[in-house]
This record gives structure tokens, sequence and C-alpha cells, in this order.
């Protein structure tokens, strides 16, 4: 991208010394030092043509001070000689004078080798420089219009090295961000292609629970922070590593719609299968009706609690937990088991069901159901108006 | 026992070596692929009973492969993740099912032998993103695409109810309740037929 603005401003070189050239040819008759006018131009040919095999071999040059401070210099002469170079009162006629254009692409190179302030103030040098010739040339600055004419030339210059500088400050914090992206898109895929894929081949084929553990735990906090740095996740997905326990790292992403509930859920199963070493999925829709902090704080509760019921008394292996909405605009939770099950009308309901569950529900004005036959596992669905 | 012939589509050999290895006698694995292509060259040599196929490969990826053979074969994709967008698409294309990679070996035998006999593989985080799937549609026409028998059938996936429990909540046959979930499977094709043939007349694309 910086090349390709250093290519604009070699065509604008050559633009300008052409032009410079047509002003010299037709105002020739003008002209009361032809020689230095000609060497003046000859000069600013040679930087124009150095500079274009400079993009060609060596860019960067460009944006070193030697080849910046060359051109500011020969630009500077151009205009000062300007006045020289003419008749007296040249200043002020409205015939083109040598020196107008070319210096500019002194002043934008420039800005866009040390930024905004460095255009600015060559600009306002140079313009300084024009008052320096027109004095030079004779013209007297006697009325406001012919201040007003200098004030404009300082004014246009600094703006335009400021503009140019800032510009391209923009452009090349844009292209870092982009290439920066580009680097972790491209780390992203490498990942997701090898290492997630071989952590669940170890996961699937380790006849060692605890090696197939830590591959799972590896492969969801993996995949968590893929998912993290492709800027935002699905609302689906399995665990996502506990904050708290984890070097304290804040859960990397959060579902839309599932937002706080989908990542309270998420750390419920990651808990219960660090716990227990079963598997729990989670599967919250996108689509959720907007939920407070209070009623998200009682679902994610009493569903969390559920979850670990179904380790700590059903031994299940897998738990599935799954969140709707409802057709009256409530939501639904369902946390089921394959675990062993009780038979509910012979067993009293424990601390943690009558507490944890029915009161954090009945509390946020929801309700509970529960099913569960011995040998078929268990399900605890809620809902929440 | 008859064996299923299998061709199995992966890019990484390791997890083609390991899914061949997790199959067992009752599987015969015909062909392997490992680019979309190679897959779709491989169906048309072999007719295989059964496709395993990686949702995510060079050059198309598993998608291309449902919608290029989804008709004369069964499609199980396999996953890394269920957070990814494109399993919906899959589905859609014509795949009977998916199951993430992380599958146990004998589940994924279990359910790779019910997928080649007809059963759609329906993981509860499928049955939700249908559902979700669904609940766009009937929003977005008004109309709802899904009976109510089949929403219900489709939620008692989700929660992670088998077809057989859900057979027996419902005081119905477990082969009505794989009906159920291949009449949503075709639904889905049919409605995402539907909305290309809508969005192309309203583009002017013929």
């Amino acid at each position: 991208m910086e090349r390709s603005v250093l290519q604009g401003l070699a065509a604008f070189r050559w633009g300008a010394w052409l032009w410079m050239a047509a002003v010299l040819v037709v105002s020739r008759h003008d002209l009361e030092r032809p020689e230095l006018a000609v060497v003046l131009a000859l000069a600013a040919l040679a930087v124009t043509v150095v500079d274009t095999v400079l993009l060609r071999t060596d860019p960067a040059a460009l944006l070193r001070p030697g080849p910046v401070l060359a051109e500011l210099v020969v630009g500077a002469a151009l205009i000062l000689c300007d006045g020289w170079a003419y008749g007296p009162n040249h200043a002020f006629t409205t015939s083109q004078s040598l020196g107008s254009v070319w210096p500019l692409a002194g002043i934008i190179g420039g800005a866009v080798a040390f930024g905004p302030l460095f255009g600015a103030v060559s600009g306002v040098a140079l313009g300084l420089v024009r008052v320096a010739s027109t004095i030079v040339n004779g013209a007297a600055i006697d009325t406001g219009g012919k201040v007003l004419s200098l004030t404009n030339t300082v004014v246009f210059y600094a703006l335009a090295g400021a503009a140019t500088g800032y510009v391209a400050g923009l452009l090349r914090r844009a292209e870092r961000q982009i290439s920066a992206a580009r680097a972790r898109e491209e780390v992203a895929r490498t990942l997701h292609d090898g290492v997630l894929q071989t952590l669940t081949v170890v996961e699937r084929r380790a006849t060692d629970p605890v090696l197939a553990r830590l591959a799972r735990e590896q492969e969801r906090e993996l995949r968590e922070y893929l998912f993290g740095l492709a800027g935002g996740a699905g609302a689906t997905g399995e665990g996502l590593p506990d904050g708290g326990d984890r070097g304290g790292r804040a859960p990397a992403t959060v579902g839309p719609g599932g937002g706080d509930l989908g990542a309270a859920l998420r750390a419920a199963a990651a808990r219960y299968e660090d716990a227990f070493g079963g598997r729990a999925d989670v599967m919250v829709a996108e689509d959720l009706p907007p939920l407070g902090t209070d009623a998200v704080a009682a679902l994610a509760g009493a569903a969390g609690e559920a979850v670990m019921n179904a380790g700590k008394h059903g031994r299940a292996r897998r738990v599935t937990v799954y969140v709707e909405p409802t057709d009256d605009g409530g939501v639904f939770c369902s946390v089921k088991d394959d675990g062993g099950g009780f038979d509910p009308v012979a067993t009293p309901p424990g601390q943690g069901l009558a507490r944890s569950i029915r009161g954090r529900m009945h509390e946020a004005g929801g309700r509970v159901d529960l099913t569960s036959r011995p040998g078929a596992g268990t399900e605890v669905c809620l809902w929440l108006p | 026992m008859a064996s299923v012939k299998v061709v199995l589509a992966d890019d990484h050999p390791i997890w083609r070596d390991g899914v061949r290895a997790d199959l067992g006698e009752n599987f015969w694995v015909v062909a392997e692929a490992g680019t979309a292509d190679e897959a779709i060259a491989a169906i048309r040599t072999h007719h295989p009973d059964l496709v395993v196929c990686d949702l995510n490969m060079p050059a198309g990826g598993g998608i291309k492969v449902a919608r290029t053979c989804g008709e004369e074969t069964r499609i199980v994709m396999l996953t890394v993740s269920e957070q990814e967008r494109d399993l919906l698409d899959a589905v859609a294309a014509g795949a009977v099912g998916y199951l993430v990679k992380s599958t146990p070996g004998p589940e994924l035998r279990d359910a790779l032998w019910r997928a080649a006999h007809g059963e759609p593989v329906f993981s509860p985080t499928l049955a939700g993103l249908l559902l979700g799937e669904f609940r766009r549609m009937a929003r977005s026409t008004g109309a709802q695409p899904l009976s109510d028998r089949e929403r219900e059938v489709l939620q008692f996936v989700a929660r992670g109810h088998t077809y057989k429990e859900i057979g027996a909540a419902l005081f119905i046959a477990d082969k009505t309740v794989e009906n159920h979930v291949r009449n949503i499977l075709g639904k889905l094709h049919l409605s995402r037929k539907q909305e290309l043939i809508r969005y192309a007349l309203e583009h002017g694309i013929d």
C-alpha cells in the first residue's frame, strides 16, 4: 500500500515536471535569466529521475531523510529562484511560474515519510520561501490582496503536508491491522486443521482415561481460543473453561443470543466434566428473549446444580443442556442425563433439588418439572415466563 | 452379518486411519479420499452404502460432496466442532446427519451402522440448531414449517432423548419417530430449495 502511495507520488512528480517544462517554454520571453531556469528545471528533472529509479530498486530509501531533504531543497531553490529567473514584478501577474507545482511533491513525500507535523512544517517553510522569492523579485507587497495571496500559498502548502501525512498514517495503521488480522486467521486455520484434529484423535483413541481427559481439556481451551480469534463463537458448544480457576483468564467468547446464560451454562458443563470425567453438551438457542440478570442467575444456578447432580447422584456419563425460547415469550431449559435415575415418589428431595433448583426457580417466578426413573436417567425441565 | 461399504473422506490421513481402526469388521472401507472431488469420484466408482466425510476439506469440503451425491448414497458428516455454521448447510445439502470427531469409538461405530441402514444420525445439538432454523423460517414466512408432532419430536431429540425414549414418551413406535425425523430433514431440504428459488426470482437470476 505504501508502495502505491509512492507510485502515485512519482506520477505526480512527472506530471508536475512536464507542467514546469511547458511553462518554461511558453514563458521563455519573460525570463531574465533563462540559464538559471534551465539549470533549476534540470535539477528537478534529476530528482524526479532518481526518485523514479529508487522506487523500482529500493522504495524504502524514498522514506529516508536524504532523498526527502534533497527534494525539498531543490523545491525551495525552484521557488526562491523563480523571482530571480523572471523579470521584476512577475510574482503577482497572472502568468504561471516555474516553481508552483513541482515543490509540492517534496512536501507530500516528506509528509508520507515523517508524518503530518513534518509535512506541515515543510509546507510552512516552502511557503515562507515563496514570500522571500517575492521580495527577491522586487515585487512590492503593498495591498491586502497580495498579503492574502501569499498567506494563501503558505496555508495551502502547510495543509497539503499535514493532510497527506495524516492520511498516510491512517493508511499505514489500517494496513498493519489488516495484516495482523490475516496472520491471526492463518494461525487459527492451521491450528484448527492440525492441532485440534490431532487432539480429537488422541482424545478418542487414548486408552488411558487421564490422557483422554487432558486432550479433551486442551481441545476445549484451544477451540474457545480459536473461536475467540474468529471474532465471536456460535451459540452452541460444549464447555467453556471456567475463567476463575484457569489463571484468571476471562471466558473467551460468549455466543450471540446465549449471552451470559450460555457462558454460565458452559462453565457449569466444564465443571462437571472436570469433576466427573463425563461429557456435557450445551446448546443455547440464538433467539432467546432478553433476560434480566436475576433471571440469568436463577436459570444458570438451577441448571448448573442439575448438571452437577447428574454426576454426583446419577453417575451420568453424558449430560445434555438445552435452552430455547417458548412460544409465549418465556424461556425453557432442560438438563438431561443418562445416569442411574431414581424414583421421585419414594426418594425425599435433597437439599440440592429443594433449595438450589426449586427455590431459585420459584423466586424468579418460574417452575420446575422433574422426570426420573431408576435406570432411565433424569431430566430436569425449567421454565421462566 | 453383511458388511457396509464405506468411503472415508478426510484430508488428514491420521484421522482416516483412526476411523478405519474404529469401524471394525462390520464395515468395509472401499476407498479413501482427501478432497471433495476425490470423494465424489470414489462414490461414483464404488457406490458405497455410506460415506463418512469431513466437513472441512480443501476445495469444497463436505458440503460439495453432500450437494453432489446426497441423493445417491448416505452421507454422514464428521466435524471437529459443533459450532460450525456450515453444519446446517451440510445437512440441508443432503447429509443424513453428522458426528463430532470426539465421539468415542463404540458410539461412532454404532451411529454409523445405524446411519448406513437409513436412520438419520441426529445429535441433540443438531436438533437444537434445526429448531432454531425452523423458528427463523416461521418468523420470516409467517407459516409453521413443522407439524406440532414434528416439533415435539425434534425438541425431544434436542433435549437429549433417544428415539426409543421418545417413542415411549409419545406412545409411538421407534420407527415412527425415525420417520418424523426423516420428514423433518426433508422439509429442511425443501425449504432451502424454495428459499434459493425465491432468492433467484427476487434477484432476477434465471
